[in-house]
């Protein structure tokens, strides 16, 4: 009975999100771009932008996946879907997972699809394009799940995009410090498994916590 | 015991109770932080590497130590709020949210102060600074998220959730203390029992924590005082509180200083 | 325990570093007295609104007895009137 009803959510989100292709290419688009702009301000040298590069994919994924984010909830709370979510028997918390689950799905296999292109484009060598899928593969999740407390908080606020910036991107500094020290220590060969340990025990923390946050932030939003 | 302390989430109980700590906070910082910088200034003997600009120690590690333990105050506040509902819980948060920045600010600019003679540059991105940089961001984040909500109610419940999400940064920004090691001095005071500072220098140093601790708990009352006023305006005692007389019959939208007998939401 | 400078001058010129030790000291006492004194302002303005509207309450209480009162000498008024015809 919970299981069918998180499984319906799961292939609604995806299902909607597909019918709105344009919406899920804006942020990618954005990635992009704001990858293109920096080899024209710092300089087309491939030594430059080996040594950066790691860092500008990873700041452009956290930018773009903050435009994505806000729509996570942002459709179920004007039709009053949410509410219903809240009132209904299956717990809110799976609910929050199912969709985040699905909003993470949506939003990275097209990141994924894009960035061997812009490790191209970054000239990074093929040990740091290794560490950048494995910290991307780990990563990401984690900003979706935290994230969706910052879009739970949020979500009943008309102005309430730049403010989702500016609570949740302070949040995310430290998983940013050590992905790209993964990625530096890919490009000079050396291992990087504590910088992927902690990422992942940060995102099995965020996995067990945030889905209540969130499910209590969507109750407070409700009001 | 559970009883009484549950009693101060009145908003009555807890304004006569800041009332009361008050006048003892004010006392306590006044003096202690006007001895501490006059003895940290004039009196510790000075350092032999960094000469008379390692004064700038008695206000910056007060304020930075300071800083962390006002947010973790401000979340301990917010977890009683989430968790047993009382509403003066995220009173005290919202009051002790502005002062934490002050303060995380003052430790950020101090550090500067110092670091630019001992570096010879204005900012470096130390851990230290780095991580007191984004604390001074998690502040503005709950004080803004709060300032969003037309609902206090709502907004203290949510400034409340972001001001946990951000003590889980608390241990990271220790863990990259370590992570980062770099130019900034180590941890010079908290490791307790082996203090690397001789102890002339000491003794200021603790007065003045002292003090900065009293200051934020006397500007934390006066703030959290003026936050329950503002919320319990149209409530009865706070008309009690200001003599005002009780109309006997009150009409509908009179508006009248604590007419409305009802809560509006919470306890 | 004694002061640790020959002069007032020596200990205004803190070693040489006068500019940022005395730069980092003042401006931490600006900011410590401009959250204590925007806290202090907004309690007395809380205050003030607070007596504000005790005043209001207060006149619309007396407004509203003196209407009754008028009303009631008005009717006597009326009713003596009435009687004389």
């Amino acid at each position: 009975m919970v299981g069918s009803a998180l499984i319906a959510i799961f292939k609604k989100d995806i299902s909607l999100a597909y019918r709105q292709l344009a919406e899920l290419m804006q942020p990618l688009m954005f990635f992009i771009l704001v990858i293109t702009l920096f080899p024209l301000a710092v300089g087309p040298s491939p030594d430059t932008l080996q040594r950066i590069g790691g860092g500008i994919i990873w700041v452009a994924a956290i930018l773009s996946l903050l435009l994505g984010m806000e729509r996570m909830f942002r459709d179920d709370y004007a039709d009053g879907t949410l509410e219903q979510y809240i009132l209904s028997p299956t717990p809110l918390y799976l609910i929050v997972v199912v969709k985040v689950l699905a909003h993470w799905l949506m939003h990275i296999v097209p990141l994924f699809l894009i960035s061997p292109l812009l490790a191209l484009f970054l000239n990074l060598t093929m040990d740091m394009y290794v560490a950048l899928m494995l910290t991307l593969l780990l990563g990401t999740p984690l900003i979706s799940f935290v994230g969706a407390i910052g879009v739970a908080l949020t979500v009943g606020l008309q102005k309430g995009g730049v403010l989702l910036a500016l609570l949740l991107i302070p949040i995310f500094i430290p998983l940013l410090i050590f992905a790209t020290s993964a990625i530096e220590s890919a490009s000079m060969l050396l291992p990087y498994h504590q910088q992927l340990a902690t990422i992942a025990s940060l995102l099995l923390i965020s996995v067990a916590l945030s889905p209540m946050a969130v499910a209590y932030s969507l109750r407070v939003s409700q009001n | 015991m559970w009883k009484w302390i549950n009693s101060f989430a009145k908003p009555e109980k807890a304004y006569w109770l800041c009332s009361i700590l008050l006048p003892w906070f004010a006392i306590v910082a006044v003096v202690s932080l006007v001895v501490g910088i006059i003895w940290g200034l004039g009196f510790a003997p000075s350092d032999y590497q960094q000469g008379d600009s390692f004064r700038i120690i008695y206000i910056h590690v007060p304020s930075a130590i300071l800083a962390m333990g006002a947010y973790v105050a401000m979340a301990i506040g917010a977890l009683v709020g989430v968790v047993w509902q009382w509403r003066t819980a995220f009173m005290f948060m919202v009051a002790i949210a502005p002062v934490g920045a002050v303060m995380t600010f003052i430790s950020l600019f101090t550090g500067s102060f110092w670091g630019k003679p001992m570096w010879g540059t204005w900012w470096i991105w130390d851990a230290r600074l780095t991580s007191q940089l984004i604390l001074l961001f998690l502040y503005l984040g709950v004080i803004s998220l709060y300032a969003a909500f037309e609902d206090k109610q709502q907004a203290g419940k949510a400034a409340g959730v972001m001001a946990m999400v951000g003590v889980i940064n608390i241990p990271i920004i220790h863990f990259s203390v370590e992570w980062w090691n770099t130019l900034h001095q180590g941890a010079s005071i908290t490791k307790i029992g082996k203090p690397s500072i001789a102890e002339p220098m000491l003794w200021p140093l603790l007065i003045c924590i002292l003090g900065f601790a009293a200051f934020i708990g006397w500007v934390t009352l006066i703030r959290m005082k003026n936050e329950i006023i503002l919320r319990d305006m149209h409530r009865p005692w706070v008309a009690k509180m200001f003599g005002v007389i009780r109309p006997e019959k009150v009409r509908r939208g009179d508006k009248i200083l604590g007419d409305s007998d009802k809560p509006r939401g919470g306890r | 325990m004694d002061f640790k400078f020959e002069n007032m001058t020596a200990f205004f010129d803190m070693g040489g570093y006068a500019f940022f030790v005395w730069m980092s000291f003042g401006l931490t006492f600006i900011c410590m007295a401009a959250i204590l004194f925007h806290s202090l302002f907004m309690s007395k303005k809380i205050k003030q609104g607070v007596e504000k509207e005790r005043a209001r309450a207060e006149r619309i209480l007396t407004a509203r007895a003196a209407r009754k009162d008028k009303m009631r000498e008005k009717r006597r008024i009326e009713s003596i009137e009435n009687e004389d015809e």
